[in-house]
């Protein structure tokens, strides 16, 4: 048993969208979430975890975001991708790995998060001018 | 003035476990994240391709546990 791939698809065009679920769900009416941002962190935040948790705190790090609206790709084969490459500021002096990212609600603090994942490769931050980007090949997938 | 060097990766998330939930979510990331590695490794830079990728190793552990 499984969910159908038809579900996973109008699951994920809803959350990363705002695309109506026909017959189902519409995108919120009041205050509506517009963008998702994105967190990058030192360990798994794990399913409990906020947008803070184990998140990297190198120097010039700033949570990114893009849009709901035309952020993202249409879901296909139970998918989403971001529709341009996430590119972070680059690093100040700092000594860290970025080995998890998260998807979330907000541009700061302890804020609920949608999904977590994996960074592939590792992104080591040993010097200044280290920008870490996710590019479009980034995937949420739905099982 | 420090020159800056952009470094990329690819972020993976598995939203397994809700129905199937005999398939673990860090199972199958991390067979996506495998072929990501593989792709890279082969020199793969186009993002449909990884993605293609990403998604056959999801199905594929899927069809390993008999729920596709």
């Amino acid at each position: 048993m499984g969910t159908n791939r038809t579900t996973q698809d109008a699951l994920l065009n809803l959350i990363f969208s705002a695309t109506t679920w026909a017959n189902y769900a519409i995108n919120a009416t009041t205050s509506p979430e517009t963008s998702i941002f994105w967190q990058l962190h030192t360990a798994d935040p794990g399913v409990t975890g906020t947008g803070s948790t184990s998140e990297s705190a190198y120097t010039n790090y700033a949570r990114q975001s893009n849009l709901r609206s035309t952020g993202w790709t249409a879901s296909s084969g139970g998918s989403v991708s971001p529709a341009a490459n996430i590119t972070y500021p680059a690093s100040g002096a700092s000594s860290t790995t970025i080995t998890y990212f998260s998807l979330g609600k907000s541009s700061g603090g302890a804020s609920p998060l949608l999904f977590s994942g994996t960074v592939t490769p590792n992104i080591a931050i040993g010097a200044s001018g280290i920008s870490p980007q996710l590019t479009t090949a980034s995937t949420v997938a739905l099982t | 003035m420090t020159e800056e060097t952009i470094v990329s990766a690819v972020g993976t998330v598995s939203g397994a476990g809700g129905v199937d939930s005999n398939i673990t979510p860090k199972e199958i990331e991390e067979a996506m994240a495998a072929a990501v590695i593989k792709a890279m490794n082969e020199g793969i830079t186009d993002p449909d391709e990884i993605r293609r990728r990403q998604l056959e190793a999801r199905d594929e552990v899927v069809k390993s546990h008999g729920t596709s």
